[in-house]
């Protein structure tokens, strides 16, 4: 598949067709020259990178610079890069995928969308990375978020709520926020993690259906919500920890507390099972620079107030220091083949029940 | 000889170059999304490959309920703005009110500000920590009026302003006052005056009607922003929902896209019956332009009142909120020393934003091109009278593209020409820049086409035969005498056009091929970090150099373009 000549045929055709010589200069950049060409004899095709993390198009320059292979970013939030995908089915048009979140990646797999039997073997994952990793090595772990710790300002907010039980008490009455499941990712693997910890989908929906009673705000997205916070709309975010993190660098009064127990959200790696070989072996050399030290640095610096605020998976990698030790704070993880399949039913109830 | 030659040629290619263009581009894309309802094994999208279960879950509950508050709502939305709109166009078209030229550009910068910076706006002004809360004025009875049905209605009338102004001020222009004079001189007072006049530009106050209509249930920058917390079902954020949930239910959102397409072809059968009774046909190149009514001093003051009035809740209002989450610190109080414009120092530090203005400017300086010429031959066939089936499915067609929410209309692109069977045959432009070019202009056809509809309508045929009985071919006689008629037209339509692509968001986010940034993803990227003023300032910046493309592009149609055109703009910008 030899999608760079294609995409400079088809410009071609665009050009002739329009007469639009501005259109050429414009696509330059999307037809990545490489900085270094490969030393092998190795055919080279664009690798084409799906990522919502904030640094990955950092990570994916420094790929390209390192090993000569044209890596072409597609930069979107988890829910579009998802919707994507399942559009392009027929004729897969991405390599490699990298978002938060192992429930999508574990439904994804139950499709065969995804490469199994390939972890990278160019760092050591420490035990709990270990955990992540799928039994058929589907996708790859390649660090930690949780979700959802609660956001708060603290010229307001003197005692923060510090359980799920606690926030459906008459003091939170209208002032908690989280984002929507269906399009906010991490949310969705907050939201199967309460419900685990209620005892099921059935309790899970009687609590949140007391939280939304109790004036839930519903937003689309961390930004919403934390926009939301920080104009006053709401005492209190529940969003992803290094989201809420983030903004508290940019507003020293935002502080972060953890409930009783919030769910570890990875951040995956997955690769196109259906791509073609030459791509398949790019991405896997993509997953391997992402384990590598120069990869560790650049996932570390790529995104500082957001996605960088990372806890590593991969031994020597320390975090920064406004990630707090994630021995310190009590987690649960659902299991992701369990969950990943009630992803769409549970996200069609709170769109229905909760959200209008 | 040559030009009258290359006439010949377009006329003897032009219709089948025409329709291949108006099907590869419009038709197919829409038809695959639509058809996935029913089959969505045809595009990979499950088992079946014939169902009615997407229907069975959309016509239920929420969904069904979204469907009903949008129909409700556009219908307010286009009626409320037509008025504004009419009020507007008199007012500026007619009277020797002062500062006509800052109010055109008004009128623009409506267009331009997009419905969600709108929304944010009018939170910033009345949320809790907001601007009137801050002063001690905060209500929560008002504010959760304003954030429901009655603000989301106000948003989308204000928004719809241009498109209703563009709609009927062109012809209200055009008409001249010899109408008007001979109800006067007859003994008609005012209102039997307006009984004359009004019926005149019915096709236009339609044509505003529904392009309001269709732009108002398609709207979901608004929908975004309010529909979430008003517990107020809205079918473009049902359809958002369902494309972004994980696995996307694209059954469901090409049902509701279906419903929305519906309830235009609904509102378009109502118009046809209602115009295609008579001619409209007044357009023509015996008009004089006419005099603009001198206003008292009194009467001065109350018609600047009044516009003051209109925008400054269309623009004043958002764009102050716009200023202020832009550049308050956070949690600050509202004081002098608490602002800042580290946000807008800040973008220079973020990487690739020139790039993407670049690549977005020359798209939409290229679709403003392709979509006004498109446009305009599509509005002229479709205003001629004893239209075929042809002429029928093609006005449908068009309108889908409008009531059709951008994201519907860039995952048909996908569906269309991301198949297999495509790549069989060699023919790859899925992830390139003519799929995105080509998404751009289905998404800007439908307005474009709308708004010189009136204008094209007007046109009188004898105006033409006349250029063709002193020899002219059919392109060169258009050139010579109908184009200068239309000038300040289809400059509105080039602009409205360019300023719509250039911040367009859905199109940009699934087609922008790989490595490639259009502003409006920026925008978003920009936003989504915790700097949250850096993406309002990057939004404001975006529109200052919509503004600014504007500006020049009048101010070079004033002094460039040909005499006739500009006599007959010159009363316009």
């Amino acid at each position: 598949m030899m999608k760079r000549s294609r995409l400079h045929r088809s410009l071609q055709i665009a050009l002739a067709l329009t007469g639009a010589a501005g259109v050429l200069a414009a696509c330059g950049s999307s037809s990545a020259s490489p900085s270094k060409t490969s030393a092998s004899k190795t055919p080279v095709v664009p690798l084409v990178v799906y990522g919502a993390e904030g640094y990955a198009p950092v990570v994916a320059k420094g790929f390209q610079q390192a090993t000569g292979i044209p890596t072409e970013m597609v930069n979107h939030s988890t829910g579009t890069l998802l919707a994507k995908i399942s559009a392009e089915a027929q004729n897969p048009q991405w390599g490699v995928l990298w978002t938060d979140g192992s429930d999508a990646y574990a439904a994804l797999d139950q499709q065969h969308y995804l490469l199994r039997g390939f972890e990278p073997n160019t760092g050591s994952l420490t035990s709990l990375g270990k955990s992540l990793v799928p039994a058929d090595q589907s996708y790859i772990p390649t660090g930690l978020t949780t979700a959802a710790a609660f956001v708060y300002n603290s010229k307001v907010v003197k005692s923060p709520p510090t359980s799920w039980s606690s926030l459906l008490t008459s003091q939170w009455k209208g002032a908690i926020g989280m984002n929507n499941p269906a399009i906010s990712g991490p949310t969705y693997t907050a939201v199967a993690s309460v419900m685990s910890q209620q005892g099921g989908v059935a309790k899970g929906e009687a609590y949140f259906k007391k939280l939304a009673a109790n004036g839930l705000h519903v937003y689309p997205t961390n930004k919403v919500t934390l926009n939301a916070l920080l104009t006053g709309a709401i005492k209190v975010a529940l969003v992803q920890n290094s989201a809420g993190i983030g903004f508290a660098m940019s507003s020293p009064s935002l502080k972060l507390a953890y409930p009783d127990k919030s769910a570890l959200l990875p951040g995956v790696i997955g690769i196109d099972g259906k791509a073609s070989k030459t791509e398949i072996a790019e991405a896997k050399r993509f997953a391997d620079f992402v384990y590598s030290p120069k990869g560790q640095a650049l996932m570390l610096s790529g995104d500082p107030q957001g996605d960088s605020l990372f806890y590593p998976i991969v031994k020597g990698t320390k975090p920064h220091s406004q990630v707090p030790n994630l021995k310190a704070i009590p987690t649960d993880y659902p299991n992701p083949i369990v969950w990943g399949s009630r992803e769409a039913s549970i996200n069609a109830w709170f769109t229905s029940n909760i959200v209008q | 000889m040559l030009t009258r030659w290359l006439g010949r040629l377009a006329e003897f290619l032009g219709w089948p170059i025409f329709w291949v263009v108006l099907v590869v581009v419009l038709l197919v894309p829409t038809a695959c999304f639509l058809i996935l309802a029913i089959s969505p094994r045809l595009f990979g999208q499950g088992s079946s490959w014939f169902t009615i279960s997407a229907f069975q879950q959309a016509l239920t509950g929420v969904t069904l309920q979204g469907m009903a508050d949008s129909l409700v709502v556009g219908v307010l939305a286009a009626l409320l703005a037509v008025t504004f709109a009419i009020v507007l166009a008199w007012l500026l078209q007619r009277t020797n009110v002062s500062g006509r030229r800052v109010w055109s550009i008004s009128i623009w910068t409506i267009l331009l500000v997009p419905s969600y910076i709108i929304a944010v706006g009018w939170q910033v002004m009345l949320g809790q920590g907001g601007l009137l809360a801050s002063l001690g004025l905060y209500s929560a009875s008002y504010t959760k009026i304003f954030f429901g049905p009655a603000g989301y209605t106000l948003i989308l009338a204000i928004k719809g302003i241009p498109f209703a102004y563009f709609a009927v001020a062109g012809s209200i222009s055009a008409l001249g006052s010899s109408f008007e004079d001979a109800a006067r001189v007859h003994g008609g007072g005012r209102l039997s005056t307006l009984r004359v006049v009004i019926p005149m530009v019915l096709p236009s106050i339609f044509a505003g009607l529904i392009v309001v209509f269709a732009e108002s249930i398609a709207d979901f920058g608004t929908a975004a922003v309010i529909a979430p917390n008003a517990h107020f079902p809205i079918a473009t954020y049902n359809l958002y929902v369902a494309l972004s949930s994980y696995p996307a239910n694209f059954g469901v959102a090409a049902v509701i896209g279906c419903m929305l397409v519906a309830a235009v072809a609904v509102a378009l059968m109502l118009q046809k019956r209602f115009l295609k009774s008579r001619s409209y046909a007044v357009l023509g190149g015996r008009m004089r332009i006419a005099g603009r009514s001198r206003l008292t001093r009194r009467g001065h003051v109350m018609v600047l009142g009044v516009l003051v009035v209109i925008f400054f809740v269309a623009l004043g209002v958002p764009i102050i909120g716009a200023l202020v989450s832009s550049m308050l610190k956070p949690f600050a109080t509202l004081s002098l020393h608490n602002f800042t414009l580290s946000a807008y120092r800040g973008l220079f530090s973020v990487s690739g934003l020139g790039g993407s203005i670049g690549f977005s400017f020359k798209l939409a300086v290229l679709n403003g091109f392709l979509a006004l010429f498109l446009g305009a031959v599509i509005a002229r066939r479709l205003s001629k009278r004893g239209t075929t089936f042809i002429d029928r499915l093609l006005d449908v067609t068009v309108l889908a593209a409008i009531a059709l929410p951008g994201l519907v209309l860039a995952a048909g692109y996908i569906f269309a020409y991301n198949l297999p069977i495509l790549s069989g045959l060699g023919i790859d432009i899925y992830g390139t820049v003519l799929v995105l070019i080509m998404a751009y202009l289905a998404g800007a056809l439908p307005s474009t086409t709308r708004v010189l509809a009136g204008p094209m309508s007007q046109v009188r045929g004898s105006l033409l035969d006349a250029g063709r009985v002193h020899g002219s071919g059919l392109a060169q006689s258009w050139w010579r005498c109908a184009v200068p008629l239309l000038g300040p037209s289809l400059l509105w339509a080039w602009l409205l056009t360019f300023a719509a692509t250039f911040l367009e968001l859905p199109a940009s986010e699934l087609l922008a091929p790989p490595g490639t940034q259009p502003v409006a993803v920026a925008i978003l990227q920009v936003l989504g970090k915790s700097n949250i003023s850096q993406g309002t300032a990057l939004s404001i910046v975006a529109l200052l150099i919509d503004l600014g493309m504007i500006i020049v592009i009048s101010i070079l149609f004033r002094f460039l373009a040909p005499k006739g055109w500009r006599r007959l703009g010159a009363n316009v910008l």
